[in-house]
């Protein structure tokens, strides 16, 4: 009965413990390469860039010792999605004005009418698409998501000056991310009982209605059960004294080793590469 | 800004429900023309209503993070591509919580001059807009006018009763739905029509599916927050559960 296991379904994220440098990174410093990284290739504009940060993508995948095929099965996932991207991108765009821009008309089929603007475009799109498709998965494949809490909860901590709860917040992530097998067991749990009395989640039926009527004694015990255990949770942490935030101590110490600088460094200059590709 | 030990902790399992929804898919409802309902907002709204604004706006902000990071690595329909930009994907979100949240406290905690005076304000408010609809069709018109009356009648009764918290949260759910449903629509709208999202969306979709989707979800979201949060407030008071 496929449709009562959620577990498998649940995970964020695929990581692949190689050991590779990559792995081995400070998360803090990993976190703030993917973010620099994601904002320069959603910079790039031109079409150098782009293959660039593709080329890039796969190297850094090289490096981290991640096998090819597998980084490649969450793009073969999203052929479908890049199909329709690419319709709806020949769709919508205007082209019959980027034409009587000067742009040449490639292709004119009826009122289907393809210019070189828009195929550019469309290359340039996918192209930045897979290059992020990737960069996200490659952060994924080497953090875990405690180190990811843990990251965020560094790089957070100097705007505990200003007042943002840094370490609630980063307690908020751990909490929610632990929380998810817990649910999907009880999820399951509870479709297994109600399928005793009678519920029928197997059949796909297309009547809207139907569909939604069926997610309500599924998801109100749910949101119940869930606060239920959040109560339990809060009355744990209450009566063990806890005290969030200043003067708290870690278990796990993260020190930047100078592979981490030669990273940032790198990454930061090949980011404003990408940037300045804009204007050759 | 100080969190108390329960708000993190209700802060924290919303945001795991929401990311549950998320990942397994549960919350989306197929609708027509593949475009899928979402009742993926209704922790936010149920964590806002329980624990305040502040714990609204940290679910929200989860939510659409993990939003962004599966429109890259489980991207499903073309609506993920839109989803792809933080401006669309967060931002919005964030303030699902704090408008649920004022929408509740207001309509909560209304005495009766108070009441009174939101009552009139939703009065003027659906008169200008019935009548903007009464241009185009009467009885849309008509329709729209007597739910909209309805509503307020049933406010005003309640104000007098003094039993608001049901319409506080029906209120507070389609205020937190319309947040997420419009803003994020708009925030595709804005973006195409300032060419920084390829390809662009024309105002017409955008407005399209905002009707489409936008009713349907409006009414999940009032049956799952009212009738969780009732019967929450319930088993607190020790009242036993009615469900």
């Amino acid at each position: 009965m496929p449709e009562f296991e959620l577990l498998r379904n649940i995970t964020i994220g695929q990581y692949l413990p190689t050991g590779s440098i990559v792995h081995r990174l400070d998360p803090r410093v990993k976190l703030t390469l993917g973010v620099v990284l994601m904002a320069a290739v959603m910079a790039t504009s031109s079409l150098t860039g782009v293959a660039l940060a593709f080329i890039a993508m796969l190297a850094a995948l090289g490096l981290a010792r991640i096998p090819l095929r597998h980084a490649l099965r969450g793009l073969r996932s999203a052929w479908a999605f890049f199909l329709m991207v690419a319709v709806l991108q020949l769709l919508l765009f205007p082209h019959h004005r980027a034409v009587a821009q000067g742009s040449a008309a490639l292709c004119l089929w009826g009122p289907l009418l393809i210019s070189t603007v828009s195929l550019r475009l469309l290359i340039l799109l996918l192209t930045r698409l897979a290059s992020l498709i990737l960069l996200v998965s490659l952060l994924t494949f080497c953090t875990t998501i405690t180190e990811l809490a843990h990251g965020t909860e560094h790089l957070l901590s100097p705007l505990q000056r200003v007042g943002l709860p840094a370490h609630e917040l980063a307690l908020v992530l751990t909490l929610a991310l632990r929380f998810l097998p817990l649910l999907a067991r009880e999820m399951e749990r509870i479709m297994k009982a109600q399928a005793a009395r009678g519920a029928d989640f197997g059949a796909h039926s297309w009547n809207f209605l139907q569909r939604t009527r069926r997610m309500f004694p599924l998801l109100i015990p749910l949101f119940l059960i869930s606060l239920r255990r959040a109560e339990e949770l809060i009355e744990a942490m209450e009566a063990r004294c806890y005290m969030g935030g200043r003067g708290r101590t870690h278990p796990i110490q993260l020190r930047a080793q100078r592979a981490d600088f030669v990273a940032l460094g790198s990454v930061v200059i090949f980011a404003a590469f990408l940037l300045a590709t804009n204007f050759w | 800004m100080k969190l108390s030990v329960r708000q993190i902790v209700v802060a924290g399992v919303m945001s795991a429900i929401a990311i549950f929804l998320g990942a397994t898919r549960l919350g989306f409802i197929p609708f027509v023309l593949g475009v899928a309902i979402t009742i993926m907002h209704v922790p936010v709204i149920i964590g806002a209503v329980l624990e305040g604004p502040l714990v609204g706006t940290i679910i929200g902000a989860l939510f659409g993070i993990f939003s962004l990071v599966w429109a890259f690595v489980a991207p499903t329909g073309p609506g993920d591509l839109y989803f792809q930009n933080p401006l669309i994907s967060i931002l919005p979100r964030l303030f699902i919580g704090l408008t649920a949240w004022a929408s509740y406290a207001a309509f909560r905690r209304a005495s009766v001059p108070w009441g009174l005076i939101l009552a009139g304000t939703m009065l003027g408010l659906a008169g200008a807009f019935g009548y903007q609809i009464a241009q185009a069709s009467v009885p849309l018109a008509l329709l729209v006018g007597g739910i909209v009356l309805g509503l307020i009648a049933a406010f005003i009764h309640q104000t007098f009763q003094r039993e608001t918290e049901v319409l506080a949260l029906a209120v507070a759910a389609i205020v937190g739905t319309l947040t997420n449903t419009v803003l994020v629509l708009s925030a595709i709208g804005l973006l195409s029509q300032l060419r920084l999202i390829q390809p662009p969306v024309p105002w017409g979709v955008v407005l399209g599916v905002g009707m489409a989707n936008g009713i349907p979800e409006i009414v999940v979201a009032v049956l799952i927050t009212t009738s969780v949060v009732l019967a929450w407030k319930r088993v607190e008071t020790g009242g036993g559960s009615q469900l």
